[in-house]
């Protein structure tokens, strides 16, 4: 069904997990992957007793963030505690922010698939720590608290996206930003990035905004897509059967694609916010604000933009301002000299591809040896040695231009090569007629004749482009 | 051999730390006098006297190895069930508790042991600190060691009976509302609340937060001073622990000085209709007693003090409820069985392990801090909070201390306790606000009415001030009032 002459109205609250060492009120590590429940203590656990102490390093970092999003640090903000009762909620209450948040308002620009770019606006931006994981299987629920307490940061937009595709970018330079902030790894499969999305539909731009529903616990980037996308399908249905939108909580439904609603009871909760009695307000120092001010990253689009510039493609642009530490090595290279129209592709087509994870580019890889990889490009070495030295550097060798030198010497050099392109086609006569009676195909044939003849590696790209230039430019033998 | 219990807390330790006692010796005789007595008072709710005595071998060893000064050397020391103590039970006296043994003690209980203090038991309470005569504990209510037909008032009434019967020297208790003055003035003890942020909670199990302080009970100032000046100061693990300095509690030379040229509040609120006549004479009789050695009494008004219990009956059940969510069965104390879905786990865990005072707070703090009834109620009585602390505050510009009764009235017959929880609501009228202030007041034993019943008073300082407080109650003292 289509939906083009009805708008989709979206708002986006996202969680952030912060990449701090501590959780936000327990000296228990953030770290994801631990065996179940070996990060918990006494608070963690919700045991009598305990109280929270916040962790300065989740202020601060919050902070980055807050300030990378152009949003207003607040000069005093309060912890208040939201309750509910679930197996993975210890306390019973999630410690949380709600009146008084640690930022208001905030913006973000991004761009869109079409190359557009738009800003959304922020409502506001707050701390607060993450619940546990519950898994049910048959019989029984297992809970695990290493995930209780972790700092999130939450991140609330206006209601100024207007499809999926849109939110989805929206999403995805907010990841970046985060990421370029240092503040977390905005990694979605493992649920440091989570978002709930606000969707309702109206006719036309002009109209006043439509009954919203909420969709919880989007994490990826194609779910929080198509999530909205049927929403907004469903919304439409209904209204053009003069049908009503309910305001309710729905999950998407991966398996079914398609939103579902949430049981009655369980958005029907009354939270009670109460401003936590255990912890006093957090009030920000304007001198501490400024100091963090000034260690606030460039924002990613600046990036892009500044690569394009450059020469760099759109999209290979994109790709190297995912994430900080791949745009942060490509700036190194460039610092050494070389081009960004030549580093761009090397790191995008054949660096990244080989990596497990776009961040460890630093930790494989040195700029000097990447520098030295394209100045070898440029003075006549070719892509096949090239590429198997990058191979090399990857697996943990160093010292480019040596690597360059060695397979560049363990390969045949061109005179021998020469000498086996001439035995080959010296064995292979009746090959070689029908080659130049039209039988292109036989090339493959000679090359792999080569490859077999030659006494040392031999490129096959290199074999055949010599063969080539061998069976067609030499006149043909028979006639001397 | 001395009688431990009897021995002022300087005494005690002199005689342990010179030799002439052993920690052992003291725990002991201690530990004897609890099973001889406690029988029919039941201050104690668990005594673990294996344990107390390592730890008393555990003192001795350390006075022969000089390991540094030990000021509370030997010091047998009751603590209230609601205070973690590492490998011995803590119940709160609830039976969703029953059967919880903390992996670690509380802050004030680390300082005590490393003081030399041996925990000798926990004391009974009324169930999570709710109620004022230890009746809503699962292990029955504490007797009066004065008459054991009468309350010994609550919630710290175990802790106070411990102490006034003799059978412990000191004991640590929690005031929230009157918790620990109430049973000090019911049981004719000196009983201690700390400003709020003075002592550490980390340990307590929490009732009201932004209210609750632990506190000392002794048998005159001086040992609450010496038991006091060990457990307060900043803890890091409490972030609502004030770093305020704790000031040298030295026992002045001459304590009656401290009375001349005081200037003493007489807030007439606390004066007014509902006072028993029998503690209001006492009363009289310390002013007059106090004028007699040159204080300056100043009658003035705190005018607040009328909203104060409805406050507090708002705050403290809206923390309450928020605080004992926790309780779900689900990793720890009890769990009900039965039960066949996650909803029905949480009714009935709760309903089974919840008495009928802690389920009335925590409905009502549930109502008030529902939404749509949030503001009308908890930000109203926040704003009252406010005002009654200017109240305070405003006082302490004209005076140094304040002087009130602790009670209305002196402890009542467990069997003439009001069947309707306001009235006896009503009872903490003169306690609630100081702890909604925050301000520190020490209960101390001021006379007694008709029938040899302790009366309480209770002297009220500024923030932080606990020094002036105690050197005001061992001026009291000297001079002879009480005793």
């Amino acid at each position: 069904m289509s939906t083009t002459e009805w708008e989709v109205v979206v708002g986006l609250e996202v969680h952030v997990q912060l990449l701090t060492e501590a959780k936000l009120f327990s000296t228990q590590p953030n770290e994801f992957g631990k065996d179940p429940n070996t990060a918990v203590d006494d608070l963690v656990a919700g045991f009598p007793g305990a109280l929270p102490v916040l962790n300065e390093e989740a202020i601060r970092l919050s902070l980055v963030a807050g300030l990378a999003l152009g949003a207003d640090p607040q000069p005093r903000s309060v912890f208040e505690r939201k309750h509910y009762f679930y197996p993975d909620l210890p306390k019973g209450y999630q410690i949380s922010q709600y009146a008084r948040p640690l930022f208001l308002g905030g913006r973000l620009r991004y761009r869109t698939g079409d190359g557009e770019t738009r800003t959304c606006r922020l409502t506001r931006v707050h701390l607060e720590e993450d619940a546990g994981k519950t898994s049910h299987r048959a019989g029984e629920s297992l809970v695990d608290l290493n995930r209780a307490g972790v700092p999130l940061l939450e991140i609330v937009t206006e209601p100024d996206l207007r499809s999926a595709a849109d939110a989805a970018d929206f999403l995805r330079e907010l990841r970046r930003v985060v990421r370029f902030a240092r503040i977390s790894d905005g990694n979605m499969e493992e649920g440091s990035l989570r978002c709930d999305a606000n969707v309702s539909v109206r006719r036309g731009s002009d109209a006043p905004f439509g009954t919203r529903a909420e969709i919880k616990n989007l994490n990826s980037f194609r779910f929080v897509e198509r999530a909205i996308l049927h929403e907004a399908e469903r919304q439409v249905r209904l209204l053009r059967r003069n049908g009503e939108v309910v305001q309710e909580t729905r999950l998407y439904d991966e398996g079914r694609d398609r939103t579902v609603a949430m049981r009655g009871k369980e958005y029907a909760e009354d939270y009670r916010y109460m401003p936590d009695p255990d912890l006093p307000a957090v009030v920000l120092d304007p001198a501490f604000i400024e100091e963090v001010r000034a260690s606030v990253p460039r924002s990613p689009l600046d990036v892009w933009a500044e690569y394009t510039h450059q020469g760099v493609p759109d999209e290979a642009a994109r790709i190297l301002t995912d994430t900080w530490e791949v745009a942060d090595f490509f700036d190194a290279v460039l610092a050494l000299g070389a081009d960004p129209r030549l580093v761009a592709p090397l790191v995008v087509n054949d660096v990244l591809p080989k990596l497990d994870h776009a961040w460890e580019i630093g930790e494989r890889l040195r700029p000097d040896d990447v520098a030295a990889l394209i100045s070898s490009l440029g003075s006549g070495v070719s892509r096949s040695v090239v590429e198997s030295a990058l191979t090399r550097l990857l697996s943990g060798e160093t010292d480019a231009r040596r690597l360059v030198a060695e397979v560049a010497d363990g390969q045949l050099g061109s005179d021998e090569l020469d000498t086996v392109v001439t035995a080959v086609l010296t064995e292979h006569p009746e090959q070689v007629a029908r080659y130049r009676e039209g039988h292109a195909k036989l090339i493959g044939f000679f090359v792999g004749r080569v490859l077999q003849a030659s006494p040392a590696e031999v490129d096959p790209r290199v074999a055949k482009e010599t063969l080539e230039k061998r069976l067609n430019e030499e006149a043909p033998r028979r006639d001397s | 051999m001395t009688d431990a219990g009897r021995a002022p807390v300087a005494e005690l330790v002199e005689m342990v730390v010179r030799g002439r006692l052993s920690a052992r010796d003291v725990v002991e005789s201690c530990l004897a006098r609890i099973s001889e007595n406690d029988g029919e008072i039941r201050a104690f709710v668990t005594v673990e006297a294996e344990k107390a005595l390592a730890r008393a071998d555990e003192v001795d060893r350390r006075i022969r190895e000089d390991e540094g000064s030990l000021p509370l050397a030997g010091v047998p020391v009751a603590v209230k069930d609601n205070i973690l103590t590492r490998g011995l039970r803590t119940t709160a006296g609830s039976r969703i508790l029953e059967n919880l043994v903390p992996p670690h003690s509380a802050t004030v209980v680390e300082r005590l042991e490393a003081a030399g203090a041996v925990v000798v038991g926990k004391t009974n309470l009324d169930e999570f600190a709710m109620g004022s005569t230890t009746d809503t504990s699962i292990f029955g209510p504490t007797r009066n060691p004065v008459d054991t037909d009468r309350t010994a008032g609550g919630s710290s009434g175990g802790s106070a009976a411990a102490v006034g019967a003799g059978l412990v020297p000191a004991a640590l208790g929690s005031d929230t509302g009157g918790s620990i003055r109430q049973p000090a003035a019911f049981t004719g003890t000196v009983g201690l609340k700390p400003t709020y942020g003075r002592v550490s909670r980390y340990g307590l199990v929490a009732f009201g937060s932004s209210l609750d302080q632990i506190g000392p009970f002794g048998r005159c100032v001086d040992d609450v001073a010496r038991v006091f000046a060990v457990i307060a100061g900043h803890d890091p693990r409490d972030s609502t622990s004030s770093r305020e300095p704790v000031p040298e509690l030295g026992p002045p030379s001459e304590p009656v000085n401290a009375l001349e040229g005081l200037r003493v509040g007489w807030p007439t609120e606390y004066f007014a209709k509902g006072l028993d006549p029998g503690v209001a004479e006492v009363l009289s009789a310390v002013r007059e007693h106090m004028t007699s050695v040159g204080a300056e009494i100043v009658e003035l008004s705190l005018p607040h003090t009328e909203y104060a219990i409805a406050a507090y009956y708002v705050i403290a059940p809206a923390e309450a409820s928020s605080n004992l969510s926790r309780y779900d069965g689900i990793r720890y104390g009890r769990r009900a069985t039965h039960a066949d879905t996650l909803d029905s786990l949480y009714l009935r865990t709760r309903s089974e392990g919840f008495g009928d005072e802690v389920k009335r707070r925590i409905l009502l703090g549930t109502f008030v801090l529902s939404s749509g009834y949030f503001d009308a109620y908890y930000l109203q009585a926040q704003r009252v909070r406010r005002r009654i602390r200017d109240d305070f505050e405003r006082a302490f510009e004209a005076v140094d201390v304040l002087l009130t009764p602790t009670t209305p009235t002196p402890a009542f017959r467990l069997d003439e306790k009001p069947s309707d929880p306001l009235s006896l609501y009503l009872a903490d009228v003169y306690t609630v606000a100081p702890s909604l202030a925050g301000v520190p007041a020490l209960s101390l034993p001021a006379g007694e009415a008709p029938g040899g019943l302790p009366v309480g008073a209770q002297l009220i300082a500024p923030w932080f001030r606990e020094d002036r407080l105690l050197a005001v109650g061992a001026g009291l003292e000297a001079i002879g009032v009480g005793g």
